[in-house]
């Protein structure tokens, strides 16, 4: 344990995301914004992928036992999933979600216009690659956090 | 293309066109020449659009992003939390918008409504300034079984009593009695052990919310939001579990919170200045202290539940402080 109880980016983060994004911060009222609010017919796609999105959520959005969290982290550009602990054990794993799914979707891989996924130009902590997955999480998820579990 | 790529399914005709449309990640404070060095969803370039010392940070966009990939809204999530972060860290506290709020009227237009909004937002800013939101939730891993209950309480000693002597009819109507003193019991313990930590920490933060025990429900409603499915009434922070005594009714909600050897006791929500996080990290660590207790403590967010609607609400839930009705709104 560290001396004082730090708050952490680490462990729950992404249920927090999830939770924060999708229901919290300012929310425009007025014609001039659309949002997923607005009506029927605005992120139903969305709205539906968040609906089975429950399930994860509600384990915090574990992954599945066995899951290669480079590989989500590289499938979702993003290297901080790899510094995610590994999940404690879903309770029923057969009803989490799936993360690895997002490995069909290569629209980030393989279209050109999108190359700054991949790491390119910048300066940011983006790079989907392993290595920089490592040395990329100072800021963002410092992992001063042992998890008291 | 980022339209094309969003909604590779959806009729086109159904949505509403976005001509020259700007996403926008949060306000900070900021002067005309300010810039943020950073990539937004999709590779999109970031661009801080100031007014009045109100910068927004946004990108340029055509539609509302729109998937049924559950990878692609979490790259796309973290990616607008990254902008986010990396705006807090130029700029300070900033105030984030709802993932997937998109402004019309390309950079003119939303100068303009900077130039209005100026008296909303600049308070609000420097309120927040130095601010953060930090996630508190408390996990119990040995809950006291059923028996130290009975072994506390008269009235369950009762039921359990005349449970041994009834007949088998009677037994099971009395079993449900049981039961359900018995999930009363529980809830109450919760509600005793969540009031005193609220109230601890209220000392330090500014505000302290209880959020639902299960961050499904949550999720869920936002999904029905336009249904107005999103606000429930006031006395309900715990209402998943206790509302419904119905053995059936209520697991779902219940098994949320709850798993075979653990069971969160509240999730909290602080809006807290940077400087008064070690204190709450004291409180919290004398509550990890207790066996059996797991405390899970992150931040420093930027304070969505604390970011205000801005605009006429006709779109508002009326009435019962609902879920777009201003900086508390998450009071349940």
């Amino acid at each position: 344990m560290p001396d004082s109880f730090q708050p952490s980016r680490q462990q729950s983060d992404l249920a927090d995301i999830v939770e924060m994004l999708l229901d919290k911060g300012i929310v425009i009222n007025a014609d001039i914004a659309v949002s997923i609010g607005d009506t029927q017919l605005l992120g139903i796609q969305l709205r539906a992928a968040i609906a089975s999105f429950e399930t994860a959520a509600k384990y915090g959005l574990e992954f599945p036992e066995g899951t290669d969290m480079q590989r989500v982290a590289e499938a979702a550009g993003d290297p901080e999933l790899a510094e995610m602990e590994r999940p404690k054990p879903a309770i029923d794993p057969t009803r989490g979600v799936n993360v690895t799914a997002a490995d069909d979707d290569d629209d980030d891989d393989g279209s050109d216009d999108d190359g700054d996924e991949a790491g390119g130009d910048d300066g940011d902590d983006d790079a989907s690659d392993d290595e920089t997955a490592q040395d990329d999480t100072d800021d963002e998820t410092a992992a001063d956090t042992e998890g008291d579990e | 293309m980022t339209t094309d790529e969003a909604t590779p399914d959806t009729d086109a005709a159904d949505i509403p066109e976005i001509n020259d449309g700007r996403y926008l990640y949060c306000v900070v404070q900021a002067e005309s020449d300010a810039q943020l060095e950073t990539t937004g969803i999709d590779g999109e370039s970031v661009s801080v659009v100031a007014e009045n010392g109100i910068g927004a940070v946004v990108h340029a966009c055509d539609g509302l992003y729109d998937t049924d990939d559950l990878g692609q809204i979490q790259r796309w999530l973290i990616r607008h939390q990254t902008v986010v972060d990396a705006a807090g860290e130029a700029f300070g506290t900033p105030v984030p918008f709802q993932f997937d709020t998109i402004l019309r009227g390309g950079e003119a237009g939303l100068r303009e409504w900077l130039r209005e909004e100026t008296d909303t937002l600049q308070p609000v800013l420097s309120e927040l300034a130095g601010h953060w939101e930090y996630r508190v939730e408390v996990v119990e891993y040995d809950s006291p079984d059923d028996e130290t209950l009975v072994n506390q309480d008269e009235r369950l000693s009762e039921l359990d009593a005349q449970i041994e002597e009834a007949s088998e009819g009677q037994a099971f109507l009395l079993e449900k009695q049981f039961d359900q003193r018995l999930t009363e019991l529980r809830a109450a313990r919760r509600e005793t052990m969540t009031a005193e930590l609220e109230t601890e920490l209220a000392e330090e933060a500014r505000e302290v919310h209880t959020l639902e025990r299960s961050p499904a429900s949550e999720i869920s409603k936002v999904a029905g939001r336009d249904r107005g499915g999103s606000s429930r009434d006031g006395d309900d922070d715990d209402d998943t579990d206790t509302d419904s005594p119905g053995d059936d009714g209520d697991s779902e909600a219940e098994n949320n919170a709850t798993t075979a050897d653990s069971e969160t006791i509240c999730r909290l929500t602080l809006l807290a200045h940077e400087d008064s996080e070690d204190e709450i990290g004291s409180i919290l660590d004398d509550v990890a202290a207790e066996d059996g207790i797991e405390v899970r403590f992150t931040g420093p967010w930027p304070p969505y539940t604390f970011a205000p609607a801005i605009g006429d609400d006709e779109n508002n839930d009326d009435g019962d402080g609902g879920d777009t009705g201003g900086p508390a709104r998450v009071g349940r």
